[in-house]
C-alpha cells in the first residue's frame, strides 16, 4: 500500500463527524476526529492532538526560519490559529496538511514583515553541533550530520520548504503542493533540486555505508 | 536503474541522516503556553450553550410550574349557595295563612253587618279576595285583627243581639251570629239562630247548625 493511498484523505468518513468522532477498537483517533471533539469542548483531545504534532512542527519552523526565537514566536502563532480556527474546521483535508499549510503561510507572513531572514542569516551554531563530545572522536556519520545540516541551510526556502515538509509532515507531493500553493511538478521539482544537493554534501565523503 | 536505485539509497541516506540530525523537541516553555491557551479557548459556543441546556431546563419547568400553582391558587373560591335569609320584619305565609284569612273574613264580615251590605268594601274584598297566602303580609293581618276587636266590642254594647241592619240579609244575619258564638254569647247566638231560622229556613250553613 502506498504512501499515498494511506495519506489520502479519507473524506468519506470525515464526511461524517459521528463515523470520525467515535473511536474505534484499539486505534489511535485520527487527527481530525480529535479536532473535533476540541471543537465540542474537549481540551483533552486537542492536548492529544498537540503533543502528536509539536516535535516535528517545532522542527520544521526551526530549519525553516534558521533561528530559534522566530521558530517559537511562529510556533505559537500557528497553534494559536488553530485554536481559535477550530468552530469553523471542516475535516475537508488531513490534519496535518492544514496544520503546515497555516505554518508555512505564518512563515510567509514573517519574512514579509521581517526581511533580514529573507536574506539567509545564517543557522546557530547549536543547531548542528555535538555537544560533549571531542572533534576528534567525531565520526563520519556525524560529520555527515554536521554537512546536510549545512547544506541544509544553504537550500532555498522553497527547496528547504519541500524538504522539510516531506521529512517532519510526512506529506506527498500533492499535499506539499497543496501546503505551498504551488502545483505537482514545482513541488516534484524543488524537492528533487533539494535532495541531489543534501546527496551531494553527503557525497563528498563516498566511505559511507 | 542503477542510478535510480542509488537516487533512492541516497534519498533513504539522506533521510537517515536527517532523522539522526533532527532530533530537537517542543520546549515546555511553549507547550505550556500553547496547551494553557487551548485550555481558556476549549468552550466553544455549542459547548457554552449545551452545558446551560439542563440548567435553563429546569428553570423553565420549575417556574412554570409556579406559575401554574399561583394562578390557581388566584381563583376565587366556588362560593356555598347562599342561604336566603327572610328579612326581619316579614312573617311566613304558612304560619299565618289560616289564622289571617280568617281574621281577615271575621273583620269582612264585622264591616258588612255594621254597613248592613252584602258586600264588603271593593278594596278590601279585592285585598282578601285575590292576595293569596304568601302575600298575606303582617300589616294585613294585624290590621284585621284591630277591626274585628272593634267590631266585637260594638256586638256587646249593642246588648248581644244582631243589629236590624244585618237582619236584612240572610249572610248578614249569619255572620253576626257566628259572630255572637265567637264573642261567647251562645245563648244570644242561639236566640238570634232561632228567629234566622224563621225567616230564612232555607240559608245553607250546615257546620254553624245547632
Amino acid at each position: 500500500m502506498s504512501a499515498e493511498f494511506l495519506a489520502r484523505p479519507t473524506n468519506a468518513l470525515c464526511s461524517t463527524a459521528g463515523l470520525t468522532y467515535a473511536p474505534t477498537m484499539g486505534h489511535k483517533p485520527d487527527d481530525s476526529a480529535l479536532m473535533l471533539r476540541y471543537q465540542d469542548g474537549d481540551v483533552s483531545a486537542f492536548e492529544t492532538l498537540y503533543r502528536r504534532h509539536s516535535d516535528p512542527l517545532y522542527r520544521y519552523l526551526l530549519r525553516l526560519c534558521r533561528h530559534r526565537d522566530t521558530a517559537e514566536d511562529i510556533f505559537q502563532d500557528v497553534w494559536g490559529k488553530i485554536v481559535k480556527a477550530r468552530a469553523s474546521y471542516r475535516p475537508t483535508a488531513k490534519f496535518t496538511t492544514f496544520l503546515y499549510r497555516v505554518a508555512h503561510n505564518c512563515f510567509i507572513d514573517h519574512l514579509r514583515r521581517n526581511k533580514r531572514h529573507a536574506n539567509g542569516a545564517p543557522l546557530e551554531a547549536e543547531l548542528y553541533a555535538h555537544p560533549g563530545e571531542p572533534p576528534e572522536t567525531l565520526t563520519e556519520r556525524s560529520l555527515a550530520k554536521e554537512r546536510l545540516a549545512e547544506a541544509l541551510n544553504d537550500l532555498p526556502d522553497e527547496q528547504r520548504d519541500a524538504f522539510l515538509l516531506r521529512e517532519e509532515a510526512g506529506l506527498n507531493l500533492d499535499q506539499i503542493a497543496a501546503v505551498t500553493g504551488s502545483n505537482r511538478e514545482t513541488a516534484k521539482s524543488r524537492l528533487r533540486y533539494a535532495v541531489n544537493k543534501l546527496r551531494a554534501a553527503i557525497d563528498e565523503h563516498p566511505e559511507l555505508p | 536503474m542503477k542510478n535510480e536505485q542509488e537516487n533512492v539509497g541516497k534519498d533513504q541516506l539522506v533521510t537517515d541522516i536527517y532523522k539522526e540530525l533532527a532530533s530537537e523537541q517542543t520546549p515546555d516553555r511553549l507547550n505550556e503556553r500553547v496547551l494553557l491557551l487551548a485550555r481558556s479557548n476549549g468552550r466553544t459556543r455549542y459547548s457554552a450553550i449545551r452545558a446551560w441546556t439542563r440548567p435553563v431546563a429546569w428553570a423553565a419547568t420549575i417556574g412554570l410550574s409556579l406559575a401554574l400553582v399561583l394562578e390557581l391558587t388566584r381563583l376565587p373560591p366556588i362560593a356555598p349557595p347562599e342561604e336566603l335569609e327572610e328579612p326581619a320584619d316579614s312573617v311566613s305565609a304558612d304560619e299565618f295563612v289560616p289564622h289571617g284569612i280568617s281574621v281577615l273574613r271575621e273583620a269582612e264580615n264585622m264591616a258588612r253587618a255594621q254597613t248592613g251590605s252584602d258586600q264588603a268594601p271593593t278594596t278590601a274584598r279585592t285585598e282578601v279576595g285575590e292576595l293569596s297566602a304568601d302575600e298575606i303580609s303582617v300589616e294585613d293581618v294585624s290590621a284585621a285583627a284591630s277591626f274585628a276587636e272593634v267590631a266585637e266590642t260594638k256586638l256587646l254594647e249593642s246588648g248581644g243581639t244582631c243589629p236590624e241592619k244585618t237582619r236584612e240579609t240572610a249572610e248578614s244575619w249569619f255572620n253576626c251570629i257566628e259572630q255572637l258564638r265567637e264573642a261567647g254569647l251562645q245563648d244570644n247566638a242561639d236566640d238570634e239562630f232561632r228567629e234566622f231560622r224563621k225567616i230564612f229556613p232555607d240559608f245553607a250553613q250546615a257546620k254553624t247548625d245547632k
